[in-house]
């Protein structure tokens, strides 16, 4: 007998589609044509009869129980049956073929499904309520592209990881050609800050809000560690259609900004909008034959995390470039300090 | 169209022989050498230029001193270079610091930073037996998940290439913290949240943003990882936040296994982690050090941003607080 105890992992054991069994006058010969073997089997507690029913039940579509049910064999014989045929590796598992899974595709598609029940938070966002409204502090709207600039210049930290460890061509293919397309976008939206007096240098000595940094390292554990979520992740970030063209457009027509400011933002969402980046998680999910319920459930406890993330993030930008006591930027006064250390040595 | 140089302060390596005959000058260095003679310079005025590449001249000098413009100095500089004999001379570290200074800086600015926001208002509500139930119950819950998350979170770090010391510091930091999530569940099935549910709970944003900090830095950043862990030890071993529990009517087997995991981190010293490390590191560039310090800046908003949110969402929140997705 075996002694390698996995028996039970098979579900539904199934007969080698390889193999063709012949009834002889006292004994079953089973002959696996694929490496010209055979043996044959004699029974000697069970009928011939029962024992050909036995093996027509290998077919994977049959658990322990339900072929020492329809053969009347205990079930502890059953696996012990199954185990000396597995000695000779003639057995495979057909609960795969028996089981419905789901496609990459009809994940996808259900879960943009929840999550767009999800965004419906945003609703009743002050930022969004207020933007929508026209009434929405100035500084709001810089702190948006504020934070927005901080997000796209940490983008090539997370657009990267994925990267290294995709084998699958097509999706290296969609992923490549996402990262050419989004190189450089920092520096068209960081035109916008510069345009009304927001250096490249001040925010670099600058911190970025809690939740801005939070949303970036969301996806930076993904890309590192769970490709599955960041993929899914995509296509809300890449402008389905409430953002950033809804931002774009609420700016455009509702406020007062000096065109320098808002120009750049506009070119900025003409070029996402033209590469569809919208669509990218569909077409990456697309490629997966199926996805195991774990992943599944884990995908889906993270884009909720994304969504929660997501509306902190507009409520922080709120909250703080709202309070006209508060600078734009959080300049770190330890940065200067430590400049002038330096000065002072030389 | 000018020649770029690559060297500010151009330096003849200093074991080269040099070796005037009649009309040409030979640079020998180690088994190689490299003969000049030269076609519109005088020999001195060659000689003049070798000598001062000594580390200490910028090009303009060099020029101005032999009478040479700066690009037919460049010009030089490079056919040198072609035969690899130019070292930068300006190779002085005055702006770096020791990895042992940059914690103590790191120290002198996080306090500075926690005085200036004072105490945060979870602790406040802790330690004068304000805290409701779902309070505590929701700062386990959210704990947790910093616990769960421990394993694949440190892990990384200790694939840094760097010294050896550094390195089994990081390994057996990494290991005390495996499994505490183990001790921890059992504080939360003591007060009705299962195991399933403790396990598939998604945090707060703020939890995670404050986890995932360090999960960017065991990635990517050794130096950020290692001055932060004394931050991330001492917000999650307070012993007075412990003490504090006792006034609350909570079982003991929610209490015990905080305490096993605050022992655990005390037997290992865990506040004095990062000088164990970074005193290991030789010296610190001001890019860097600039780097870790916003950082560190960013890290402390976070950590009171997640106590602020931790009363925001549980304090009246009178149901069990686990968030599940359907």
């Amino acid at each position: 007998m075996s002694n390698r105890n996995t028996i039970d992992l098979f579900k539904c054991p199934k007969l080698r589609e390889t193999c063709t069994v012949n009834k002889l006058d006292q004994s079953l010969k089973i002959v696996d044509n694929f490496n010209d073997d055979a043996f044959e089997v004699t029974p000697d507690d069970i009928s011939l009869e029962n024992l050909d029913y036995f093996i027509s039940l290998l077919d994977g579509k049959n658990t322990f129980q339900d072929i020492a049910n329809k053969t009347g064999i205990v079930l502890e014989k059953v696996k012990e049956y199954v185990e000396f045929l597995d000695r000779e590796l003639l057995i495979t598992d057909g609960e795969f073929e028996k089981t419905s899974y789901t496609s990459g595709l009809e994940f996808i598609i259900d879960l943009e499904y929840k999550v767009s029940n999800w965004m419906k938070v945003l609703d009743s966002n002050p930022f969004w309520i207020e933007l929508k409204q026209g009434t929405l502090n100035k500084n709001a709207i810089i702190g948006h592209t504020i934070e927005n600039y901080l997000i796209l210049e940490k983008e090539y930290d997370f657009d990267g990881p994925i990267m290294s460890f995709e084998q699958n061509s097509q999706r290296r293919e969609i992923l490549h050609e996402f990262y050419k397309e989004e190189h450089g976008h920092d520096e068209l939206v960081l035109k916008s800050l510069t345009n009304i007096g927001i250096s490249r240098e001040d925010l670099n000595k600058s911190v970025p809000l809690v939740y801005t940094e939070g949303l970036c390292n969301l996806l930076n554990l993904w890309s590192n560690e769970d490709p599955l979520s960041f993929m899914a992740s995509l296509y809300i970030l890449e402008g389905v259609d409430w953002e950033p063209d809804t931002f774009i457009q609420e700016i455009s027509t509702k406020y007062d900004l000096p065109s320098g400011f808002v120009t750049p933002q506009v070119n900025h969402a003409d070029l996402n909008q033209g590469h569809g980046h919208g669509n990218l998680t569909r077409h990456l999910f697309n490629t997966f034959t199926l996805i195991e319920s774990e992943d599944q459930k884990r995908i889906t406890s993270n884009l909720k995390l994304l969504v929660d993330t997501l509306d902190e993030f507009y409520r922080e930008i709120y909250k703080y470039y709202s309070n006209s006591e508060n600078p734009l930027l959080r300049k770190v006064d330890e940065l200067v300090e430590i400049d002038k250390d330096v000065l002072t040595l030389a | 169209m000018s020649i770029a140089c690559f060297f500010d302060k151009p330096l003849l390596k200093p074991q080269t022989q040099i070796s005037k005959s009649d009309n040409s000058i030979t640079l020998s260095y180690k088994e190689d050498s490299f003969s000049i003679t030269p076609e519109d310079k005088s020999l001195e005025s060659i000689v003049m230029f070798l000598d001062s590449l000594n580390g200490k001249n910028t090009i303009t000098q060099i020029a101005s001193n032999i009478g040479y413009s700066d690009q037919e100095v460049i010009e030089y500089i490079n056919i040198l270079d072609e035969e690899l004999l130019i070292l930068e001379g300006n190779d002085e570290f005055k702006n770096a610091i020791s990895g042992k200074n940059l914690i103590l800086k790191i120290e002198e600015y996080v306090q500075r930073w926690t005085n200036q926001k004072g105490v945060d208002p979870f602790n406040k509500l802790v330690k004068n037996n304000e805290a409701t139930k779902s309070l505590l119950v929701g700062f386990a819950l959210e704990y947790f998940y910093v616990t769960k998350r421990a394993f694949t979170t440190l892990m990384p770090s200790t694939m840094f290439q760097l010294s050896p010391q550094i390195k089994q510091e990081l390994r057996e930091f990494a290991m005390e913290e495996f499994n505490h999530d183990r001790i921890m569940v059992k504080a939360l099935e003591s007060v009705g949240i299962s195991k399933e549910d403790a396990y598939n709970h998604i945090p707060l944003p703020s939890t995670a943003a404050l986890i995932n900090l360090l999960n960017f830095w065991s990635h990517h950043d050794p130096l950020s990882y290692m001055a932060s862990l004394f931050i991330f030890e001492e917000a999650s071993d307070g012993n007075e936040y412990l003490e504090s529990l006792k006034m609350y009517d909570l079982p003991e087997n929610y209490i015990k296994p905080m305490y096993d995991h605050s022992d655990v981190n005390e037997d290992g010293d865990h506040g004095a982690i990062s000088r164990n490390l970074l005193k290991h590191v030789e010296y610190v560039s001001l890019d860097d050090q600039k780097r870790v310090i916003k950082n560190m800046k960013l890290l402390i908003n976070t950590v009171y941003a997640f106590y602020d949110d931790l009363v925001d969402k549980y304090y009246e929140n009178e149901d069990l607080p686990v968030r599940l997705a359907n």
